[in-house]
C-alpha cells in the first residue's frame, strides 16, 4: 500500500473509464443469454428508449421478440444487479468509516442477516400488505437491519472503544443467532422453505422494473446523504472525540449514516436476498485508487460495485444454462478468499510493527 | 474577553466511588500559557474534556466567553478550542497533509472545498511544527513522536484562540520537546493565542508557562503564577516527593529527591 493515490485529474479519468466500462458491461450482459441478441442490436434497443431519440429509425430491422426479451426481461435484471452492487459497495465504504474498521461490511456485521430475518418472518407468517407501494416484506427487512445494526453497535461499545475484534465478534454472534432463527422459522413453515432459502442465497431472477425503480430511489437518497457526510466520515476515522473537537456533530453524523446504510442494505436484501462480500472487496480495491477520502472513494465504489455485480450475475445465469447458480454463491466464492487475504495481510502488518 | 470560566465544577460518573472533580473553580484567562498540573488520576484530562463538551453536564459550570459550553454548536466550539489528545491509536491511511487539513472543517460549509488561504494555513502549521517533510507520508506509518507533532500541527491549523494540549511532549525527544514548547510560547506571545497544557515536567513548566493550576484528587490545591504554585511544600504535599529547587539564570530547576519521605507508600 505504499503506492500513492491518484491525483485529482487521474482520478476523474479513472472514474470516467469505469463509467464507460459500466455502460459496455450493461450492453454485453444484456446481450448475453439463451437467445443471442447481437451487441449492436442490444445497444440500439436500449438507446431507443432514451428521451429525444428517434425510436422508429433506430429500431429498423430489430425483431419484436428481441425487443421484448431485452427490454422486459434482461435489462431490468442487469440494472437491478448494478444498482444493488453499487448500493452494497457504498454501504461498505460508510460502514468501514463508521466503525473505523476495514473488515466491516453488512454481512460480517450481521445487518444482512437482520434484514433476512425480518423478511423471513414476513414470508413465513404470510404477513403481506402494501403501504404506499412498499411491501411488508421490505418493511420487516428494514426493521431487522436497523435493529441488528443498533444491537451490534451497542454491544461493541460496551466491550470498549469499537475495537476491531469486539465489533467483528458482536457482528458474527448476531449473524449466527439470526441465521439460526431463520432456520427455525424455515423448519416451522416447511411449505415456505424454498422461498426463504432462495432469499438466503441471493438472486436477481425475480427482477422487474418496479424493483429497479424502488432500488434506484433508495440508492439515490442514500448516496446523497453519504456524499453530504463525506467530510464528517473522514474526520470520524480519527475517533469520535477528535472529530468532535474539530467541530463535527458526531451523533448527528452517525444517526444519518446508520439510517441511510440500513435503508440501503434492507432495500438490497429485499430485492435480491443476501449477497455477501461485495461491500468488503470493492471499497478495498477502489481505495487503492482513490486514497482514503470518502468523497473520492464513493463514486468509484458505486461504479466498481455495479460492474462487479453485473459480471457475477451474468456468470450466475450463463455458467450452467438453463439452470442458475445463486449470485450470492459466486460473490462469496470470489470474495471469501480476498477476505482471508486481508486478514493475513493485517496480521503481517502487525508482525512487522 | 474569551476567558474559560470554571465555577464549582463537580463530576462523578455513576460507577465511581468518589468524584473525579470536586468543586473546581478557576478562570483560565486569555493570553496566557497555563500549565494544568497534578498526579496521575487527579482529574486533569477530565477537566479538559469538560471544556471540549466531551463530557456534557447539565449545569453551566463551564463557560467560554460568558456562554455555557453546552450551548455551543459543535462547529462554533471547533472555532474556539483546538485539542491535542494524549495519545492516538493512529491506524489512519490519510496522508499527513490531509490530516492537518481536516482541522479546517469548522470553517467550511458542506460543499465548500479548501481554497488557497486554507492551503497556506496548512503549510504554515506544518512548518511551525517542523513536519513539512512528512506531508505525503501516511499517518499510520509515522513514529509515536511524529504522530504527536502532526496532531499539534493539526491543532494550529484549526486557528483557534485556545489550544488545549494533553501531555503534548510525552512521546518526544528532548530536542523536539523544547522545539514544541518554544513554539507554543511564541504563539502566546506573538499571536495572542491562549494555551492550556497538561504536563508533568516542572522544568518545562517553569521555563515556558506563566500560569499554573495544580489538582489533587479532583480538588484545586494551588493556582496562580507558576512560581507560586511550584513551591517545595506544595509539591511535597501533592506528590509526596521532596524537590531540590535550584536557581539558574532566574529560572528554577526542579530536581526530585529519591530519599523523600513517602516514596515507598504511595499506593496507600
Amino acid at each position: 500500500m505504499k503506492k500513492e493515490p491518484l491525483k485529482t485529474a487521474s482520478l476523474v479519468a479513472a472514474t470516467g473509464s469505469l463509467a464507460l466500462l459500466l455502460a459496455a458491461i450493461v450492453i454485453f450482459a444484456t446481450a448475453t443469454g439463451a437467445v443471442k441478441v447481437p451487441l449492436g442490436e442490444t445497444a440500439r434497443i436500449i438507446v431507443s428508449r432514451l428521451p429525444f431519440v428517434p425510436k422508429a429509425k433506430l429500431m429498423e430491422g430489430v425483431p419484436k421478440a428481441h425487443e421484448t426479451i431485452i427490454w422486459k426481461i434482461r435489462l431490468p435484471r442487469v440494472l437491478l444487479s448494478g444498482l444493488v452492487g453499487a448500493g452494497l459497495a457504498a454501504a461498505g465504504v460508510v460502514l468501514q468509516a463508521l466503525f473505523r474498521n476495514p473488515l466491516s461490511d453488512p454481512q460480517v456485521l450481521g445487518i444482512s442477516s437482520g434484514a433476512a430475518f425480518g423478511a423471513s418472518i414476513a414470508i413465513a407468517f404470510g404477513i403481506s400488505f402494501t403501504v404506499a407501494g412498499i411491501s411488508s416484506i421490505w418493511m420487516f427487512a428494514f426493521v431487522g437491519a436497523i435493529l441488528t445494526m443498533l444491537l451490534v453497535f451497542r454491544v461493541a461499545r460496551i466491550a470498549t472503544s469499537h475495537s476491531v475484534t469486539s465489533i467483528l465478534l458482536a457482528g458474527i454472534a448476531c449473524s449466527s443467532m439470526l441465521t439460526a432463527g431463520i432456520t427455525i422459522i424455515m423448519m416451522w413453515n416447511r411449505e415456505k422453505l424454498e422461498q426463504v432459502y432462495l432469499w438466503m442465497l441471493g438472486s436477481f431472477s425475480a427482477a422487474s422494473w418496479v424493483k429497479v425503480g424502488f432500488m434506484g430511489i433508495v440508492l439515490l437518497f442514500s448516496v446523497i446523504s453519504f456524499l453530504l457526510l463525506g467530510r464528517e466520515l473522514d474526520l470520524i476515522t480519527f475517533g469520535d472525540q477528535e472529530a468532535q473537537s474539530m467541530g463535527v456533530s458526531v451523533k448527528r453524523t452517525r444517526v444519518i449514516a446508520v439510517v441511510a446504510t440500513s435503508l440501503l442494505v434492507a432495500a438490497s436484501v429485499s430485492v435480491s436476498g443476501i449477497i455477501g462480500f461485495v461491500s468488503l472487496i470493492i471499497p478495498h480495491i477502489m481505495r487503492i485508487l482513490s486514497g482514503p477520502k470518502n468523497r473520492r472513494l464513493i463514486p468509484l465504489a458505486l461504479l466498481g460495485g455495479a460492474i462487479f455485480m453485473i459480471a457475477c450475475d451474468t456468470l450466475s445465469r450463463s455458467l450452467v444454462p438453463p439452470a442458475e447458480i445463486a449470485v450470492g454463491a459466486i460473490t462469496q466464492v470470489t470474495g471469501a478468499p480476498y477476505f482471508l487475504y486481508l486478514l493475513w495481510r493485517e496480521r503481517r502488518k502487525e508482525e512487522r510493527e | 474577553m474569551k476567558n474559560i470560566d470554571v465555577k464549582d465544577l463537580s463530576y462523578q460518573p455513576k460507577t465511581a466511588p468518589k468524584p473525579i472533580l470536586d468543586q473546581v473553580s478557576y478562570t483560565f484567562s486569555e493570553g496566557h500559557m497555563t500549565a494544568l498540573l497534578g498526579p496521575n488520576g487527579s482529574g486533569k484530562t477530565t477537566l479538559l474534556r469538560h471544556f471540549l463538551s466531551q463530557i456534557r453536564v447539565s449545569s453551566d459550570a463551564v463557560r467560554i466567553d460568558g456562554k455555557a459550553v453546552r450551548d455551543y454548536q459543535p462547529k462554533a466550539l471547533g472555532q474556539i478550542l483546538a485539542w491535542v489528545p494524549q495519545s492516538h491509536s493512529g491506524d489512519s491511511a490519510f496522508a499527513v497533509e490531509d490530516v492537518v487539513q481536516m482541522a479546517r472543517y469548522p470553517y467550511k460549509s458542506t460543499w465548500e472545498s479548501d481554497n488557497a488561504e486554507d492551503e497556506k494555513i496548512v503549510t504554515e502549521a506544518m512548518e511551525r511544527v517542523g513536519i513539512a517533510h512528512l506531508r505525503k507520508r501516511q499517518f499510520q506509518s509515522l513514529s509515536g513522536g511524529e504522530k504527536q507533532r502532526v496532531l499539534i500541527a493539526r491543532a494550529l491549523c484549526q486557528t483557534t484562540p485556545w489550544i488545549l494540549l494533553d501531555e503534548p511532549t510525552s512521546n518526544l525527544d528532548v530536542k523536539h520537546q523544547i522545539q514544541i514548547m518554544k513554539m507554543l510560547r511564541e504563539m502566546v506571545d506573538e499571536k495572542k493565542i491562549s494555551v492550556i497544557v497538561v504536563m508533568h515536567d516542572f522544568n518545562m513548566v517553569a521555563r515556558y508557562c506563566d500560569q499554573a493550576i495544580l489538582l489533587k484528587k479532583g480538588n484545586v490545591v494551588a493556582k496562580g503564577a507558576v512560581e507560586d504554585v511550584l513551591k517545595r511544600e506544595i509539591l511535597r504535599d501533592v506528590y509526596e516527593v521532596d524537590f531540590d529547587i535550584l536557581d539558574k539564570d532566574g529560572k528554577k530547576i526542579y530536581f526530585a529527591r529519591e530519599d523523600s519521605g513517602n516514596c515507598d507508600t504511595m499506593g496507600e
